[in-house]
């Protein structure tokens, strides 16, 4: 390259220009990194920062629905708990009324008296049986009908399971316990076995040993839905906070990237501005004099 | 020696002198003018006090070929880099209103589905959201359409003023073999003629030769452009959506590997088509991975999943569905006549955002290696503007005025014309001595 030994007015001009102008530039830029707060205003000023972006709000939005899915999980089970809870009691209470109607003090007319109580513990069971949340029958599986039983206290809803996502990875949790899970399966379920004892209390006495091995099988069915429940609502919360955590970092690491550093940008806009300055000050005064201003 | 040859010398300072200061007021004038070459005079010794030889035109042929050469690159780069940045300016990434926000929202959607599949707002937000998505891609795809017609438009603009140039050129050829050498007339015409060129460089590219007798030829590949007197005309030609620009004398299609115009050629034949073509891939992946889902589910009445999306590029694709009850949400079959409410197949199209090969990652791949592209042409762009800079510094320190320098000359032509004034006056003086006050004897 030929040194340049010889300037030209035009080119002095045009080369300060070209400075300043660059200057500018960059100060602009600087200044909308800090009023937007986002150091990545388009792809092409860092495109693997961009691409870490894009891929951290999916993750931070996926996060997002995780947390909403194990809240939801948390309730739906909490109301499945209070069911659940009543129903062990309820079932708790008529194996008291069988065994008072065993005793041998019992008659006939208590024994009907006492039918009649299971009758009623019957009737609220199957209203619990049937109880909605949300919209939808809690204890049905996954079915659309409205109810889980019939007023036979025959099953009609269906085993398939209702699931929430928790995790990337797809792991899932069971929110739901369907009907057979809680009162027993077919007809050595909760509504049969009361119904037998029913029968037994009026008509048949002899069978009431019998149907309170029944009863105690119903019992340990719905001690172990309560049991299973607890477990999952444990879980849920466990991953609750798993995921609350997950939410925090993956915030964080997006801001690392996304976020103009306020400080840095700031200084670098207060040493842009001062240079600027300067080359505006050396501009003006190399661009004033000229040997006109010499010659008189 | 003469009695008068003194006049005759101090009057041929005079006037080199006056040529001198013309000269320099001539480039004193033009200071601003793009494409002037400054002037110099050439003063020889005569028999008889000064001779202006010539007018000398300080210009470097070479320095002027390569800032052409450079000029052409540079205007095909700066092209390229605009049309990047504009394509990128489509995709407008990281946001949080781009098409990676609406895709995540489309899978939230479905997610909020398979949370609560009897929730008739979940489903028509879902309905919405998809809207919302081929919306975007259809503007997208329309956006790239309408850049790709403005650079066939700018190219239209551009060849009819390359032709222009041509003529200029030739023009310009045929005055300067009619003016004569060493004059300010020629350096002038001569000085249009080389911006001429530059301008149809940065333009068209080509190759610039200057013969022997002084004339300009231009050519494109060969193929002859400028002649010494005539110019050839170029058209642009839209065949079977192909543009191409062609040599108006017989169609033929002309060579053009630089300038302005093959950034808009590569723009329209290769960038455009190629990112839309990526575009299309993300808009088919998104249409084949719902699509695929829903017709493994069931929807709300139980009956199997139908395409939530029709049309396989950005351009076409739109929603088929209207109710939001037909998202096939359960993956189990109707049991009898009662429908389920398992969401196991919302679930699962909630997690096609993070599909290999799905909509997102084609997506995020696109955008990532869109800014990359427009980096590295902004970069190159960049270099080639630093380049050009020094070589215009170059022809600059060669070729343009300084007003400093000027001053000092007319300073010199002036005093040296006040000289010769001195010379004629003292000569004058001498000769009213000897012709007045001479043989006056006795008088």
């Amino acid at each position: 390259m030929t040194s340049i030994t010889r300037f030209a007015t035009g080119s002095q001009s045009m080369q300060n220009m070209d400075s300043v102008s660059s200057m500018s530039k960059r100060m602009a830029q600087l200044q909308e990194q800090i009023s937007s707060g986002k150091a990545i205003q388009r792809a092409s000023e860092d495109p693997s920062g961009t691409r870490s972006v894009m891929a951290l709000r999916a993750e931070q939005t996926r996060m997002s629905q995780y947390a909403q899915n194990i809240d939801t999980g948390v309730l739906r089970l909490n109301a499945t708990r209070i069911q659940v809870d009543s129903i062990n009691d309820q079932l708790i209470k008529s194996r008291e009324l069988v065994l008072q109607g065993q005793s041998s003090s019992s008659t006939a007319g208590s024994r009907s008296a006492l039918a009649a109580q299971i009758d009623v513990i019957a009737s609220s069971l199957l209203i619990a049986g049937n109880m909605g949340f949300a919209g939808r029958a809690l204890f049905n599986g996954a079915t659309s009908a409205a109810t889980a039983y019939n007023a036979g206290g025959t099953y009609i809803g269906d085993t398939n399971q209702v699931t929430t996502r928790v995790d990337d990875s797809g792991s899932t949790v069971r929110i739901e316990l369907n009907g057979p899970e809680v009162f027993g399966v077919g007809g050595a379920n909760a509504f049969a076995v009361l119904t037998a004892i029913a029968d037994s209390l009026r008509n048949t006495p002899g069978n009431l040993p019998a149907n309170l091995v029944s009863l105690d099988s119903v019992i340990a069915t719905a001690r172990g839905a309560q049991a299973t429940i607890g477990s999952r609502i444990n879980q849920l919360n466990e991953l609750h906070d798993v995921t609350t955590d997950r939410i925090l970092g993956v915030t964080g690491a997006l801001s690392a990237v996304e976020d103009t550093d306020l400080t840095k940008s700031v200084m670098e806009l207060t040493t842009q501005q001062t240079s600027y300055e300067a080359a505006l000050y050396a501009t003006a005064s190399i661009m004033q004099p000229s040997l006109m201003d010499f010659l008189r | 020696m003469a009695t008068f040859s003194g006049i005759s010398t101090a009057l041929s300072s005079l006037q080199a002198q006056r040529v001198a200061m013309d000269v320099a007021g001539q480039n004193i004038a033009n200071v601003s003018t793009p494409g002037y070459s400054r002037q110099r005079v050439d003063m020889t010794a005569g028999a008889i006090g000064v001779d202006v030889s010539s007018i000398q035109r300080l210009h470097s042929g070479i320095l002027g070929d390569r800032a052409r050469t450079e000029g052409a690159r540079l205007g095909d780069l700066t092209v390229t880099s605009t049309v990047l940045n504009q394509i990128e300016q489509v995709l407008p990434e990281p946001s949080t209103s781009g098409l990676q926000a609406k895709l995540d929202a489309l899978w939230t959607g479905f997610a909020d589905i398979a949370r609560d599949t009897s929730n008739a707002a979940a489903r028509i937000q879902v309905i919405a959201q998809a809207n919302v998505l081929t919306n975007t891609l259809n503007d997208a795809a329309q956006q790239l359409t309408n850049i790709s017609a403005s650079h066939t438009k700018n190219l239209t603009n551009l060849v009819t003023s390359a032709n222009s140039y041509a003529k200029q050129i030739a023009d310009l050829n045929i005055s300067i073999s009619q003016t004569p050498q060493g004059t300010t007339a020629i350096n002038a015409l001569m000085d249009q003629r080389s911006y001429a060129a530059s301008q149809l460089a940065e333009a068209v590219g080509g190759t610039y030769l200057i013969d022997s007798s002084n004339n300009m030829s231009v050519s494109l590949g060969g193929a002859t452009f400028v002649g010494p007197a005539n110019h050839s005309t170029l058209q642009v030609a839209t065949a079977g959506g192909a543009t191409s620009v062609q040599w108006s004398r017989n169609d033929s299609t002309a060579a053009i590997s630089s300038g302005n115009a093959n950034g808009y050629l590569t723009a329209i034949a290769t960038t455009i088509p190629a990112w839309t073509t990526s575009l299309n891939a993300v808009a088919s992946a998104l249409a084949t991975t719902v699509n695929n889902a829903q017709a493994a589910g069931f929807d709300s009445a139980g009956t199997a999943g139908t395409d939530l999306f029709t049309g396989t590029t950005a351009a076409t694709i739109s929603v088929a569905l209207t109710d939001g009850s037909k998202i096939a949400a359960s993956s189990v079959a109707p049991a009898g006549a009662v429908a389920s409410l398992n969401g196991s197949n919302a679930d699962a199209m909630s997690a096609l955002g993070r599909a290999a090969n799905g909509a997102d990652e084609l997506y995020q791949n696109l955008v990532v290696s869109l800014g990359f592209a427009a980096q590295g042409a902004q970069q190159t762009s960049e270099t080639v503007q630093a380049f050009m800079a020094s070589i215009t510094s170059q022809i600059d320190s060669q070729s343009a005025v300084n007003i400093d320098e000027e001053m000092a000359n007319l300073l010199t032509y002036q005093r040296g014309y006040e000289a010769a004034a001195r010379v004629l006056t003292a000569i004058d003086a001498a000769l009213d001595t000897l012709i007045n006050r001479t043989g006056l004897v006795g008088r």
